[in-house]
């Protein structure tokens, strides 16, 4: 039997007498191309089939090993134990470990350890350029990168999730193992196509926030093998923090023009779920857009959220919690982009946003490490993944219910150091939607959060 | 149609009768819905989002957006044209390098008072002769919706805007589809070949008057899938040379399975020039004809039964007419059935096929497996054959 790879699927042809391809598990003929098929990630399967059936094969998609040294910093004792859990779990799994306790570094040293061919993927550009940047330090060998523009394949290949869409079917065979960074968008942001037309046995997922519906991670990279929560860390391996949360009043012009859109929301939103209960609010704003009502009502909702968004007090409290932390490296996160544009406007800082183009955001983080930059203000680009080392302050004037995006976004200032103490600030309206928001996106840091109060 | 009464036309029950609305929207997703493309019916919204362009001129793109939500218009309307006429605008690469200098001089430590905002903006202003407003106006003209609309090329034309809007929602719609099948009246050549540079599978059929394109993926064979839906999206902008053609498209919008269909008039871009590395065919053409041969790229289509096959090149070679067809990947039976409908055609067919990428064991003569296909090799390849 020849087992050859097309296009994210091996074509299984019998090259002897009483060769079948059709009683390989999975297989399905395609009458377009007159060939048997599997999905590229049945191969360990098809091959031990084949294997435990004593036939003869050729493999064509035999993965590489890798040739050179590493020079990878000592693991610290968690690395190592999640790196030996996932290879007794069949190296298939994913590691959760709080953001700023060294994901990369894991995956690092099973690359190492394994010594095969590696396919990195990731969300975004950011993260593209930052994992690049990481194994040049470690790896003396040109890496590979898809995204941005960019096409090269090395033995070691970082891709976004929408590049390596388009460049699987090409390369999916040439790596032993991939890992997927931010694994808990896998069946979502990242499709899990991507793993089907992988030969790759080896699978390491690395997320600070395993998702609440598994079952596509699972299905293609593997279960949760190793976890850690930041309260398992705090103090010792990341660093210790302070969370407190600024309850905001609205002006009184304010609170009558929210109050008035709110009740235009509900003129809409209410009798809607009335008529419809449990329907999606795609289908409302569907639904809404199409009578005069419904986009008054969704202007109201507009409104209501922009008037929190970036409110006097909220104004007054960022300027003073600028001031008290003056000199200390400060990300200040966002609930849209406009407002962070708007902070930017008006405190003259930079903001980080996807129209920010690489070479500026790149320029601006190095200014931030540096300390030229004290202040970073974005409403999404910073909150997962990105390495910011030594940010002290997170101040959130907006955001949204989530838990594992606010879980992220306090993993932003959580690297460790000698003596550092990190501050959260959350800002949230008082007698809005803000303040259940709070309470929600709280529960993901349990144990850790100070009552809320006290004006700053 | 006056405007006021499209408007009142397209207004749908009021939230009591949803139901009755979400009911209506299953009934269009059970059979095939056409969709409905702008048209000359719609260039006067259209016009009307241009006159506010033109009327904000200079302004930023966020106040045109801001005064198009308080007009007539539909919101998917409005956001359509607006990301046509972004794209008919251009204009930003230039804006960057621009807000990226002064940014680089104004943005830092946080300004908390007005006289250190102030004294910001008037050291960058000094440095790059400006005053501070002028500096103010640079600091975000990069940005989708701070940049200032400007029409350096005059007002655009709302067929052009249309035709823009019309390509972004097909290629949309194609993007989330599982399966695509597209029917042309014509020489169906350039959408098969962008299919396979695209890596996707097509089947090819003919009822003598039209070809029929059935377009998807390999792993499609498995479960549906829309991870196909970019590559599928490249051949939606080549039916612009296509005067008739029907584009139905399988997808999965999130509420079930729902089939669409485009059919013409559709007011198109006109379709844009090749970008990228040329192809194989392309490269082989120039080395042939380098080399003296009589060589005829994209001969027409060779119909045999139902099947069309569609040669890439055809070489006149010793007083002989060869078609030559490149495949990317095949097993043995696919390239004798392959051969075996040349042959039933009365085509003379040499096929080319990397060596790596050829079935294993003997090889028909009329099956050229390359380790790198160039003109020479190939002549060479023929001198053989005769």
């Amino acid at each position: 039997m020849r087992i050859r790879f097309d296009r994210g699927t091996l074509v299984l042809e019998a090259e002897h007498d009483g060769e079948d391809p059709s009683r390989i598990p999975g297989a399905a003929w395609d009458e377009r191309t007159l060939s048997w098929r599997v999905p590229a990630d049945r191969h360990a399967s098809a091959i031990g089939r084949l294997s435990d059936a004593g036939g003869r094969f050729s493999d064509e998609c035999q993965t590489q090993r890798l040739e050179g040294a590493w020079s990878l910093p000592e693991l610290r004792w968690y690395q190592h134990e999640a790196i030996a859990r996932w290879s007794e779990r069949g190296r298939r799994g994913v590691i959760a470990l709080p953001t700023g306790s060294g994901k990369t570094l894991v995956a690092l040293g099973a690359i190492a350890e394994l010594g095969v061919h590696a396919l990195i993927v990731v969300p975004t550009r950011v993260l593209l350029d930052q994992w690049i940047e990481r194994l040049s330090a470690v790896w003396p060998h040109p890496i590979g990168r898809l995204g941005d523009g960019d096409h090269q394949i090395e033995a070691i290949t970082v891709a976004t999730y929408a590049s390596a869409v388009l460049w699987v079917p090409r390369i999916g065979d040439r790596f032993g193992i991939v890992i997927v960074d931010e694994a808990h968008h896998v069946g979502a942001w990242c499709p899990h196509e991507i793993f089907e037309m992988l030969v790759a046995p080896a699978r390491l997922g690395l997320t600070a926030t395993p998702p609440d519906d598994p079952t596509a991670l699972v299905r293609h990279v593997g279960p949760v093998v190793y976890s850690l929560s930041v309260d398992e860390l705090k103090g010792k391996e990341l660093a210790d923090y302070q969370l407190t949360t600024i309850p905001i009043q609205l002006t009184r012009s304010e609170r009558v023009r929210y109050r008035d859109a709110r009740i235009r929301f509900s003129a809409a939103y209410g009798p809607f779920q009335r008529a419809l209960p449990g329907s999606s609010w795609n289908e409302f704003v569907r639904a809404a857009r199409r009578t005069a009502a419904g986009r008054d009502g969704l202007a109201g909702w507009r409104e209501a959220r922009g008037l929190i968004a970036y409110p006097e007090g909220k104004r007054t409290a960022l300027r003073v919690l600028l001031s008290r932390h003056a000199g200390q490296r400060t990300l200040v996160f966002t609930a849209d982009n406009a407002t962070a544009y708007a902070i930017a406007r008006e405190l003259l800082v930079m903001p980080i946003t996807h129209e920010i183009s690489r070479p500026e955001r790149a320029a601006a983080l190095a200014k931030f490490r540096s300390g030229e930059l004290t202040v970073l203000v974005s409403s999404q680009v910073l909150d997962e993944g990105l390495d910011v080392p030594d940010a002290e302050v997170a101040i959130v004037v907006g955001g949204t219910a989530s838990k594992r995006r606010h879980v992220q976004r306090v993993g932003r200032i959580l690297r460790p150091r000698p003596g550092k103490r990190a501050h959260v600030y959350e800002l949230a309206v008082s007698e809005t939607t803000e303040v259940a928001y709070v309470e929600r996106r709280r529960a993901g840091l349990s144990g850790s959060a100070a009552p809320i109060g006290g004006a700053p | 149609m006056s405007r006021k009464a499209h408007d009142q036309q397209s207004e749908l029950p009021s939230f009591p009768d949803a139901a009755a609305l979400l009911a209506h929207s299953a009934r269009e997703r059970a059979g095939a819905t056409d969709v409905r493309l702008y048209d000359h019916r719609d260039l006067p919204w259209i016009g009307s989002i241009v006159d506010h362009a033109v009327d904000v001129l200079g302004q930023p793109w966020r106040v045109l957006k801001e005064r198009l939500e308080h007009a007539p218009i539909g919101a998917a309307r409005v956001t359509a044209i607006l990301s046509a006429l972004r794209r008919v605008l251009g204009g930003r690469a230039e804006r960057v390098r621009i807000a990226r200098r002064v940014r680089s001089l104004v943005l830092g430590p946080p300004a908390l008072d007005d006289a250190t905002h102030q004294q910001r903006l008037a050291a960058a202003g000094a440095e790059l002769g400006l005053d501070a407003e002028g500096i103010r106006d640079l600091l975000w003209i990069d940005l989708a919706n701070e940049r200032p609309v400007a029409m350096p090329e005059g007002r655009p034309s709302e067929h052009r805007l249309a035709a823009y809007a019309n390509l972004d929602r097909i290629q949309r719609a194609v993007r989330r589809a599982r399966r695509v099948r597209l029917r042309v009246w014509d020489d169906a050549h350039d959408l098969i070949r962008m299919a396979a540079r695209c890596g996707l599978i097509a089947t090819v059929q003919t009822d003598g008057q039209s070809t029929t394109i059935d377009l998807l993926g390999p792993l499609s064979l498995f479960h549906a899938t829309s991870v196909y839906g970019r590559a599928l999206a490249a051949l939606v902008p080549l039916l612009a040379d296509h005067p008739r053609f029907e584009l139905v498209l399988d997808c999965d919008f999130g509420h079930g399975p729902a089939t669409l269909r485009v059919l013409p008039p559709a007011l198109l871009p006109p379709v844009p020039p090749e970008r990228g590395k040329p192809s194989g065919a392309a490269r082989l053409t120039r080395q042939l004809a380098k080399l003296g041969v009589e060589v005829e790229r994209d001969p027409s289509a060779i119909v045999e039964g139902r099947e069309v096959l569609h040669p890439d090149l055809a070489i006149v070679h010793g007083a002989r007419r060869r078609v030559i067809e490149l495949i990317g990947f095949a097993t043995a039976e696919y390239l004798t059935a392959k051969l075996a409908r040349y042959t039933a055609a009365g085509a003379d067919v040499v096929l080319c096929i990397a060596e790596k990428r050829a079935p294993a064991g003997p090889l028909d003569p009329r099956v050229f497996a390359y380790q790198r296909l160039g003109g020479a090799c190939l002549m060479k390849f023929f001198e053989g054959l005769s």
